[in-house]
């Protein structure tokens, strides 16, 4: 069964005469293309010529009859087709009781009708249709002769009107043509006279000729629609329309191809990574050995850091020289004159206590040193009092910094 | 949208649950911190790959830092005061000390206090070793300056020992006088290294 497209071979049977249409449902819509038209069916050499062109035109996926309007009998019921299904057998042993036909071969089918609610009871309606054994015969015949099988389904071309809902119908009869209006099979040319001009219209052509070739291939293809659109509203008068969940298939395995596709996407998409994470893993454990060795030395690092780190030594002084250089640096500043009683050296600085014979020259001359920084009294200078002219000096000095990288 | 067939419907709806699943699957939206996405464990992979090959792209600045820092280290080594324990630290300094300065010609050297500087920068890098800077205050009487000037040349300058004295006081006779007696007090910095600390 092709998804997009359906091919149905109809043969519309027209007076004496039929023609075969292949009905295509495509994406775009429904097409008709005329297979042949065969004015007299008993002529045999138009069978012959159309049973050539029959296969020349290749195979279709199914096959139909639409019945001659003028043979078929109609009856109203007041029933649905859903019911006439269930009562489809009682129907055909009575049949000759409801329509004036003989019963023996007779088929019988149903469509519904679209009828205002007039008896105001809400019950649903439609008309029994019926054809005798020798038309189903001569349909059957000529299908035989011209397709090598017969119809898969008969219907009658008032059924094929469900498709299009309200419509006119052109009935062409030998008593002279009819013009009604159906509703979804209905024949309602009592109600609906006045609305003839809004509705599409459908003819029932009573011949085959190319005056009525539109009207054939306009009935072809509402007859081929039933299947899609008329199954709920009709019983065809032989064979079954294809049931709901065959008709679905098609787009429930689309349905099922497209989440198939999606599922094995994400299943794909997640296999790429799942492969591009195995090949990562796989580098890092290729890596591996080189890596902890790095590691291992990083961390050897960071503990030779650490050890140096705790080990290193500051303090006052000059680059290199400790405190001992601190303590030539304040000899040599300090006049020879002064006499040190106590040197204090901390990281604040040097605190150096004293006698001098002029206390604030001590302070200049340390000032004054490249060695310090600065020079302070702590306390004012006092004279010793031993009458000597002496005096007590007490200053602190700034060391100067030791440039960075000097210590050790 | 009262409009609309069945078939537009159902139309939407798939369109709709195709929307989500792609959702769910690109945005990874179910996923929890308990279980990453699959993009985001590769990313996370991929970081990881990248920090090894940046390691690896360092390796060679980082031999020759090691290399550097070993050296120093085995220079370092053999100077520093080796204690078993953290809690003998101070007794080695103590033993040390007394040792570098009666080689000064420094006598009956009185220990004011220790105190192992554990604050700053002990380093303690693997159970079996580490090394601690110990700060040690001494205290001792020499006749002239010229002894005290030899005592912290002594602790300064010694080949077979890393320290420093980072204080003194220094009372008595001055500096440019060498009569009386002359009391000095030290403060020392030096490091111990503990549990060996290997080579």
């Amino acid at each position: 069964m092709a998804i997009a497209s359906v091919t149905t071979r109809v043969m519309v049977f027209a007076g004496s005469g039929f023609a075969v249409i292949d009905v295509r449902r495509g994406i775009r819509g429904w097409a008709a293309r005329e297979v042949c038209s065969v004015p007299e069916a008993s002529d045999a050499r138009g069978v012959d010529a159309a049973r050539d062109a029959v296969r020349r035109s290749g195979r279709a996926d199914r096959s139909m009859a639409v019945a001659d309007a003028s043979s078929v009998h109609a009856r109203p019921m007041a029933m649905t087709s859903r019911v006439f299904r269930d009562a489809r057998g009682g129907l055909r042993s009575d049949l000759e009781e409801l329509l004036p036909i003989d019963g023996a071969g007779a088929v019988i089918g149903y469509v519904d009708r679209d009828v205002p609610d007039v008896e105001g009871d809400g019950s649903g309606g439609g008309y029994l249709l019926a054809i005798d054994g020798a038309t189903k015969q001569r349909i059957d015949r000529v299908a035989s002769d011209v397709l090598g099988k017969h119809c898969d389904r008969i219907v009658a071309p008032h059924q094929a009107a469900v498709c299009l809902r309200d419509c006119v119908v052109c009935e062409l009869g030998v008593l002279g043509d009819q013009q009604d209006t159906l509703v979804r099979g209905g024949v309602l040319a009592e109600l609906r006279r006045d609305s003839d001009g809004e509705a599409p219209a459908l003819t029932f052509p009573n011949r085959i000729n190319d005056t009525l070739r539109p009207e054939v291939s306009r009935l072809a293809i509402c007859a081929a629609a039933l299947d899609r659109f008329g199954s709920q509203a009709t019983e065809p008068l032989v064979g079954a329309w294809t049931p709901g969940w065959k008709r679905a298939l098609p787009a429930v395995a689309a349905a099922g191809l497209c989440v198939a596709i999606m599922v094995g996407a994400m299943a794909l998409r997640g296999q790429r990574y799942a492969n591009a994470i195995d090949r990562t893993l796989t580098t890092q454990e290729s890596l591996r050995q080189e890596v902890e060795s790095v590691e291992r030395l990083e961390a050897e690092a960071i503990q030779l850091r650490e050890r140096l780190g705790a080990a290193r030594l500051s303090g006052p002084g000059h680059a290199g020289s400790g405190l001992v250089g601190v303590f030539d640096a304040v000899r040599r500043a300090l006049p020879r004159d002064a006499f040190l009683e106590s040197v204090t050296v901390d990281d604040a600085g040097v605190r150096l206590r004293g006698i001098a014979l002029n206390a604030r020259e001590v302070l200049g001359e340390l000032e004054a040193s490249e060695e310090f920084e600065s020079a302070r009294e702590v306390e004012r200078p006092q004279p010793v009092g031993d009458g000597s002219q002496r005096e007590v000096f007490d200053v602190r000095v700034a060391i100067r910094p030791v440039p960075e990288g000097a210590q050790r | 949208m009262n409009g609309m067939s069945p078939r537009r419907w159902a139309l939407l709806g798939v369109l709709v649950v195709l929307g989500i699943a792609v959702a769910v699957d690109r945005g990874g939206l179910i996923a929890t911190d308990a279980s990453p996405s699959p993009d985001q464990r590769y990313a996370l992979v991929q970081a990881q790959l990248a920090q090894q090959r940046q390691l690896l792209d360092d390796a060679g600045h980082l031999r020759e830092e090691v290399e550097t820092l070993r050296e120093l280290w085995s220079q370092l080594h053999p100077r520093l005061i080796q204690a078993r324990t953290a809690e003998l630290a101070p007794a080695s300094v103590r033993d040390r000390m007394r040792e570098v300065l009666a080689r000064a010609g420094v006598a009956r050297v009185r220990v004011l206090g220790e105190e192992v500087r554990a604050g700053e920068g002990a380093a303690r890098t693997s159970p079996g070793s580490s090394v601690v800077p110990v700060r040690i205050r001494v205290s001792f009487d020499v006749p002239d300056s010229e002894l005290v000037y030899a005592a912290i040349a002594a602790i300064d300058s010694a080949s077979d020992l890393h320290a420093r004295v980072v204080g003194a006081s220094i009372r008595g006779g001055g500096l440019n006088e060498a009569a009386g007696s002359v009391n000095v007090t030290l403060t020392i910095d030096t490091a111990v290294v503990i549990g060996g600390g290997g080579s």
